[in-house]
């Protein structure tokens, strides 16, 4: 392998086409059987990756009710369903607060109570 | 909604496959790219008011679906593992296969195959330039990333997919 065949091969995925390398290159290419053999490698990759645009695989089956189901959730997406959980609301935070603080003083009464009803 | 509702149905009943089919290629794993495809449709239909009618309404639900699979990266890599296992060499019944491009469905396999090896930031260039024909520029912009990191990307996922296709020996002799 030739200098001028070993930086068209480094070349080659940079491309679209064999024209895309530059007049000296891509007249290389066209003496150069080595460097036919490794622009057609490509030329089959670029067919092949461009073919598989054209195969289509089918969506789950009910794919379009729960797309649906999820639009008219108001919660919708997984995501904001898994962040709701994560982080709690306002009003959770506030209820949650509330509630610890009846406990507390709760506790402190009681405590008091049985303080005053001890025998000196 | 109403009348809305029943209009985007359709759209989603129309364009599901296109959309499955672009989530699948960019995360490799069926029960992934089920959610992928259908959080790409929910975030159309949030993202409806910015829809320009110049635009065709499947290139824009590609470029929601591709932006969607993006964002389920880290997700993808804890289910690799099994995706490999189940990947998706079934050929539609009734759809579209690569024969009517002259490619054998083996010669497919093996591409799909090696596609779904590469790594995930060169297989989304080379999914987005080489399947779906998007430009480096339109590339860069999705990825937030430069003209010419998506060229670099690109340039490192085709000569993995050469190398991986071809027995690269006989080059090196």
């Amino acid at each position: 392998m030739n200098p001028t065949c070993r930086f068209i091969a480094i070349r080659l995925p940079g491309v679209d086409a064999v024209e895309d390398l530059g007049p000296r290159l891509a007249g290389h290419v066209t003496t150069c059987l080595r460097c036919q053999a490794e622009a057609a490698r490509y030329k089959s990759l670029h067919r092949r990756l461009g073919a598989l645009e054209e195969t289509i695989y089918p969506a789950p089956e009910g794919f379009v009710a729960s797309v649906m189901r999820r639009l008219a959730d108001p919660v919708a997406a997984f995501a904001s369903r898994r962040r709701r959980r994560l982080v709690p609301s306002r009003a959770t935070i506030a209820a949650a607060a509330t509630g610890a603080a009846v406990v507390a003083t709760a506790g402190t009464v009681a405590v008091v109570l049985r303080r005053l009803n001890a025998p000196i | 909604m109403g009348g809305d509702d029943a209009a985007f149905g359709e759209l989603v009943r129309i364009h599901q496959q296109e959309v499955y089919t672009v989530a699948l290629r960019m995360v490799t794993d069926r029960d992934l790219a089920n959610d992928v495809a259908q959080e790409a449709f929910v975030r159309a239909w949030r993202a409806m008011g910015q829809f320009r009618g110049d635009a065709k309404f499947s290139t824009w639900m590609h470029r929601i679906a591709v932006n969607t699979a993006l964002t389920h990266r880290e997700r993808r890599k804890r289910t690799r593992t099994e995706a490999l296992d189940a990947m998706y060499y079934e050929p539609e019944a009734d759809g579209l296969t690569p024969e009517r491009a002259g490619v054998s469905a083996a010669a497919q396999a093996s591409l799909e195959a090696a596609l779904t090896d590469l790594a995930d930031p060169l297989r989304a260039v080379v999914v987005m330039k080489d399947v779906y024909g998007w430009s480096h520029a339109e590339i860069a912009d999705e990825l937030g990333i430069t003209v010419t990191a998506a060229k670099v990307r690109l340039h490192r996922g085709r000569k993995s997919l050469r190398i991986a296709l071809w027995d690269y020996r006989e080059e090196a002799s």
